[in-house]
Parts: C-alpha cells; sequence; structure tokens
C-alpha cells in the first residue's frame, strides 16, 4: 500500500505533542522543569493541531472534516483520534491557564495529561487495528505508535530542558528520557515479533530499530556526558518514528487484494 | 433479505464482459473498477493442470468491516435489501473502507473525491424487477442475482441446483460473513481457499 503522508504526518506529529505533554505531567510529579513546563506545553499544543491540520489533507476536501466532527460519537477510528485531539487540546489550554499560578490545579491537570497525551499516541494507531490488514491486526501496533511517541517526547522534553539551561532539571529527568527512548525500542520489537518480523527491512530494522530505537537510547544514554547527544537522540527517535509509520503502510496489503491482483495481472 | 450475486465459475470464461458491463452501466472511470477477474492458478503439474477465473466485487457482507469503520455513517448495509451501498453525499473520502474490505474490492472515484462499489446496479434493481448489468451481459451466463432468502430467486435456485459441495464463498478473515457464493465443480477445478 502506498504511504498516506498525511495520515503518517498527522499520528507523528499529534503522538509526539501528546507524548510531550505527558512529560509536563511527569516533570509536575517530579518538580523539575520549571522554566520549561510552559515553553513545552505550547509546543505540544502546537504539534497536535499542526497534526491535525495535516491529517485533513488525507480528505478529499479538508472540509469534508466537518462531516467526520459531527459524527463524532460513531467511534469509528477518526472519531476516536478526533475526540483525544479535542481533549488533548482542553487539557493543554486549562494547564497553561493554570501553570502561571503554580499550585495543585497545575499539577492535577499535569497528570491527566500523562494519561490523555499517551492515549492520544495510542488512539492514532489503534484506527488501523482491522482484520481485513493481517499485519495491522495487532494490539502491538498501536503500542509501537505508541513507543515512537514516547521515545520522541522524552527526547523532545529533555532537548527543551537543555534549550532552556535547565541542568538540574536535565539530571533529575535523565531516567526517563533513557526509559522512554527504551520502550520506544521495546515496543518496536514486540510489534516486529507478533507480526512474525514480516516487515519491510529498511524502514523497521534500519529505521525504526537501529536509529529510532538502538541510535536514540545510546545517545539518551550518553547525553549525560554529552549534552549535544540529546538532540541526536531526539533525531533519531523522529526517524525511527516516521520508519515505524511508512513501514505499515509498505506492508498493508490487505487480507485479499483482489483488484490489485487482477490489475497486475496476478495469479492468485 | 440478502441479495448478492451467485457465480458458477464452472462456466465462467474470464471474458470480461461483466467488468465491461459495469463500467458502462454505471459509468466508471478510466482505472477505475466496480468489479474485476482475478486468475485463481494455474496450479498442479503437467498433465494435470487446472485454474478458474474469480470474478470479484463487493461480497455482500452480512457483517461489513466497511461499515464498522465509516466515520459518517456514509457506508451502510441497506436493510431492506442487505445491499452493501455508499451515500456519495456523506462520504468524506478517507478511503478507510477501502482499507476495512477484506476483499480489497472498493474504488476511489478520484473526480468526485468518494469512494465507489458495486452497488448490484440498485438504480436497475431496486424495485426487485430488473437483474444487473454484470448479470444481465455475462455471455456465459454464469451470474445470477437475487434475494438468498427467497428459494425462487435465481440465485437461490442456482445454489439449489448445485452440489452442496461445490458452493464455496470467499475466506473470511474474522466475521464479515460474505453473501456472494461461487459454484466450482472438482471436475473443471479444485476451489482454492486464498489468503
Amino acid at each position: 500500500m502506498e504511504i498516506q503522508w498525511p495520515l503518517l504526518l498527522f499520528s507523528l506529529l499529534a503522538g509526539c505533542g501528546g507524548a510531550l505533554f505527558a512529560c509536563v505531567g511527569v516533570s509536575e510529579i517530579m518538580k523539575i522543569g520549571d522554566k520549561t513546563r510552559v515553553p513545552a506545553s505550547v509546543v505540544a499544543l502546537v504539534l497536535i493541531v499542526v497534526g491535525g491540520f495535516a491529517s485533513v489533507l488525507h480528505l478529499a476536501h479538508p472540509a469534508n472534516i466537518m462531516a467526520a466532527a459531527s459524527n463524532i460519537f460513531s467511534l469509528s477510528g477518526i472519531s476516536v483520534e478526533l475526540i483525544m485531539i479535542g481533549v488533548n487540546i482542553i487539557v493543554i489550554a486549562l494547564y497553561l491557564l493554570f501553570a502561571s499560578r503554580g499550585g495543585s490545579a497545575a499539577k492535577a491537570l499535569g497528570v491527566i495529561g500523562i494519561v490523555t497525551g499517551l492515549l492520544l499516541g495510542f488512539a492514532t494507531g489503534n484506527g488501523y487495528v482491522m482484520q481485513a490488514q493481517p499485519l495491522w491486526n495487532t494490539f502491538a501496533l498501536p503500542l509501537a505508535y505508541l513507543g515512537s511517541d514516547i521515545a520522541m517526547g522524552v527526547a523532545l522534553f529533555a532537548s527543551m530542558l537543555l534549550i532552556f539551561k535547565d541542568e538540574e532539571g536535565f539530571a533529575a529527568f535523565k531516567t526517563v528520557f533513557i526509559g522512554g527512548t527504551l520502550a520506544g525500542l521495546v515496543l518496536f520489537l514486540v510489534y516486529g515479533a507478533l507480526v512474525g518480523f514480516a516487515v519491510d527491512i529498511m524502514t523497521y530494522w534500519v529505521g525504526a530499530v537501529l536509529i529510532g530505537g538502538v541510535v536514540a537510547c545510546a545517545c539518551a544514554y550518553l547525553a549525560t556526558k554529552n549534552h549535544t547527544l540529546a538532540y541526536a537522540s531526539l533525531a533519531g527517535a523522529v526517524v525511527g518514528g516516521v520508519c515505524i509509520r511508512a513501514m505499515m503502510w509498505l506492508i498493508g496489503t490487505g487480507f485479499l487484494s483482489l483488484f490489485t491482483t487482477a490489475a497486475m495481472h496476478g495469479v492468485l | 433479505m440478502k441479495r448478492c450475486l451467485v457465480i458458477d465459475l464452472n462456466r465462467c470464461t474470464g471474458c470480461d464482459s461483466c467488468v465491461v458491463a459495469c463500467k458502462h452501466e454505471n459509468g466508471i472511470g478510466l482505472g477505475e473498477y466496480w468489479t474485476r477477474v482475478a486468475t485463481v492458478g494455474p496450479t498442479g503439474k503437467n498433465p494435470d493442470i487446472e485454474m478458474y477465473w474469480l470474478p470479484s466485487q463487493c461480497q455482500q457482507c452480512e457483517n461489513p468491516q466497511c461499515v464498522r469503520v465509516c466515520p459518517t455513517g456514509a457506508s451502510y448495509r441497506d436493510p431492506a435489501t442487505g445491499v452493501v451501498l455508499v451515500d456519495k453525499s456523506k462520504c468524506i473520502g478517507c478511503r478507510y473502507c477501502m482499507m476495512a474490505c477484506p476483499y480489497g474490492v472498493r474504488s476511489f472515484n478520484e473526480a468526485e473525491g468518494v469512494v465507489e462499489k458495486c452497488t448490484l446496479c440498485s438504480h436497475l434493481t431496486a424495485d426487485g424487477s430488473g437483474e444487473p448489468a454484470c448479470v444481465h451481459n455475462c455471455c456465459a451466463g454464469a451470474r445470477y442475482f437475487g434475494d438468498l432468502d427467497d428459494p425462487n430467486s435465481p440465485a437461490s435456485k442456482a445454489i439449489a441446483a448445485a452440489n452442496p459441495a461445490d458452493v464455496h464463498h470467499l475466506p473470511d478473515p474474522q466475521d464479515s460473513r460474505p453473501s456472494t457464493a461461487y459454484i466450482l465443480s472438482p471436475k473443471i477445478a479444485t476451489w482454492k481457499e486464498l489468503s
């Protein structure tokens, strides 16, 4: 199947935004990154909104999204994604409202953001779990999406801690940073194992597992000594995020693609 | 009511008349199809080689996955006829239904930006009197149309006349329950369980 770039960019950006805001929630619990939380929340909001705009480019006409919005309770994959985008925008907006005042409200919204941010990433992958696509029809697919989101989110938050010169916060966030990138690698491998590694070699093994998993994780580990490697980890996680999603489209052959087979004069 | 096609593969010659008739009757654009004919085989070893043609179109599933994933209700199964249809006025062109169809028999109309599929020529058959263009124009007389809940329909009669062991359905990945039936005798070729 052809790579659907608008959908790929949607899940990449929105998932990354959701995971970034989840990191804001984690930082609230850990009481770190005071200077970084608000900018990170704004970046998360922008990523989710831009991701949402990217998704409408997949439709026959962008304005058609209004028809999907008016049927939001159909609870189809698109509807659930729309709901999760809306929920995340509301939670982040409320967080930004209360963040300057501090106190328990901001912390509570941050904690809620951990759940909603991660659910957004999961939802963007879960819409593809369908019996007609044997290599997508596994719970591990949305988990792989989520793993990619977590890796990108922690790497982006760690990078922002460095940009805002929060050495103390970066040191405290180190474990989450390494753990998040490691989670991405593990969830990529779990997905691969569950589909019998019937994958595209370049996008899965090289792009997702090696660059998005091993390199991103190794850079996160080494970033304690060389902070520049945090940015390398982020770049690796983004490459992994693009590749795991591109791979999904490339291996999407369908249960029986009868028209495609007939068009190629193929033999069943 | 369960309207669908019954296709006698013992008679199908793979001539593509059904494809041409479908495109002509429904005004389907260049490069787009609502029905196609796939080839199964040849298999076996010389001289025992066999193959058959598999005309493919919407299988009119009783539990259609395309309907389940549609975000706007554009894809639906007509409760009166059991035919799976697309309400083009509601279709937003997201193509989720094309991904969710287990048989890959939906088509995207680039000009109108909507997904289309075999309607069993509903514009001809809605009142129960006509027959789909592919059935009318099948020069091998291999296609039957009708309500499988009506024992007097041509489709039901074709199944009743066949050896029960020769009546097949496309494999179902989970619980789509395709209605379209294929008749193939082992004298012509052995039915292949595709996957």
